[in-house]
């Protein structure tokens, strides 16, 4: 009897393991990687898709992302080209119907930040070099230069009761998307996965990114780097996001030139032609990328004196801010969802 | 119990061990880098110490493998910003040469840390 119960024991005992060791394990994360908007998108796809689906997916993205720049492109003849062209000869214009939402937000924006954000300072951005980074400047345009390419404000844009088309106070005009269309490019890549069937994933843009539903086994956890040591691959601090969930920045170490021991980067004051100077870094963190975008734009000109009140104006609740002398400057809202890390690493 | 008999049962037992030690520790391969460029894509397991070329538009980028971290050490780029970006190590961390349209994502079955850099 022991004798037979002794194999049918190593048995049972053998099936239990391997039964065992067929846990399931994580949802593989796939990884989409798209040179577009300037930058480096990377979107991470945590479904088993299987890989035809993930090809199928990707030539999506691509797709996508391919309309979005003719649409945006200040170098190309799509919507935003065309628009430019007829706001450089004469104060009024018909606006294409796919910038028309986006347009008139940003001339919300405009008026809610006064000032602060204004899309409309595509003449200084061209002057200073930061629309074609083929053509980056080594010298700052001279005061005179700058005078010159002044041009109307958007916060100064009114829109027929249609809202098909816009003027302004004066010809000449050109609008740049560089403080919104990053937001606007990461919203539609999130639609377009949802429309796909993925529920969970990251769409990371250069390091602005929204989040979909949550990582196999928690939450999307994001890192922040030391904006003074983007190099260094450590988080200054922590969070998590959540569906729907986007965090943008905009710094002073993202494009930029340095001349004399000074450094010129693409953030332009709309009020003076040049580089604002009150801050290095502005975060927001909001449940709609395109807001997240333009309102970090709007805190980094606004400084830390302002930051609070631009915020408000904004509808934004969860910022951050670090000013010229690298104080950290933040809100309730994001200091209750971020975890420092006094060591970091 | 016969010799035999227990030279199973210390067979069964180790391979029971073996299942549950799978069970019960973390998944995970090595981490992996993934270069990808135009024409070519690299897999680079990030234990074995190495240098690496791959060609982009603009000409040939170069990686260095040290000490468990990836790094971009040369490339044809105006403002070397991949260089500039320093040495890889993490699960989801990325970085590229955009010029050149290459570009470096660490791969891996971490299941925890990091899953995406803000700036």
């Amino acid at each position: 009897m022991k004798r037979a119960l002794l194999p049918a024991a190593l048995i049972a005992a053998l099936l239990l393991g391997a039964v065992l060791s067929q846990r399931p394990g994580p949802a593989p994360l796939s990884t989409i990687q798209i040179f577009a908007l300037g930058t480096l998108v990377s979107i991470t796809v945590a479904e088993d898709l299987g890989d035809t689906a993930l090809v199928e997916l990707e030539g999506r993205l691509r797709r996508r992302l391919e309309a979005f720049d003719t649409r945006w492109s200040v170098l190309r003849e799509g919507d935003l080209g065309q628009l430019n062209a007829a706001l450089a000869a004469q104060p009024e214009a018909a606006v294409p119907a796919a910038l028309r939402a986006d347009l008139r937000r940003a001339s919300d924006w405009c008026q809610a930040s006064d000032g602060r954000f204004d899309p409309a300072i595509g003449g200084w951005v061209r002057l200073w070099g930061f629309e074609d980074e083929t053509r980056m400047r080594s010298t700052p345009p001279t005061a005179a230069e700058i005078a010159a390419a002044r041009a109307p404000s958007w916060c100064a844009a009114q829109w027929s009761a249609a809202g098909e088309r816009v003027r302004l106070p004066a010809a000449g005009a050109r609008l740049n998307a560089g403080g919104f269309a990053k937001g606007q490019a990461v919203a539609e890549l999130a639609a377009e996965l949802r429309a796909a069937g993925v529920a969970n994933g990251i769409v990371n843009a250069g390091g602005d990114l929204v989040v979909l539903g949550r990582h196999p086994q928690r939450a999307w956890t994001i890192g922040v780097r030391d904006p003074r040591e983007p190099g260094r691959e450590t988080a200054v601090a922590t969070l998590t996001l959540a569906d729907g969930e986007a965090l943008f920045s905009s710094g002073d170490y993202e494009r930029y030139f340095e001349h004399a021991g000074q450094r010129y980067h693409h953030l332009l004051d709309p009020a003076t032609g040049r580089p604002a100077r009150r801050a290095i870094s502005a975060t927001v963190l909001d449940a709609d990328p395109v807001l997240a975008d333009a309102g970090a734009t709007a805190l980094f000109v606004a400084g830390p004196d302002e930051a609070a009140a631009v915020a408000a104006a904004l509808g934004i609740e969860a910022w951050m801010l670090i000013d010229s002398q690298g104080e950290r400057h933040a809100s309730p809202a994001i200091e209750a969802r971020l975890r420092w890390r006094d060591a970091p690493g | 119990m016969r010799p035999a008999d227990l030279l199973i049962v210390a067979a069964a037992l180790a391979l029971e061990a073996l299942l549950l030690w799978r069970l019960w520790t973390p998944g995970g391969s090595a981490e992996l880098a993934i270069v990808q460029g135009p024409q070519q894509r690299l897999e680079l397991p990030l234990h074995q110490d190495a240098d690496h070329a791959i060609r982009g538009p603009l000409g040939v980028s170069r990686l260095r493998i040290r000490n468990g971290a990836i790094a971009f050490v040369d490339s044809p780029c105006q403002r070397k910003l991949c260089i500039r970006s320093g040495a890889h190590a993490r699960h989801g961390a990325s970085t590229a040469c955009v010029p050149n349209r290459i570009s470096l994502h660490i791969a891996g079955a971490a299941t925890e840390g990091i899953d995406a850099w803000h700036r």
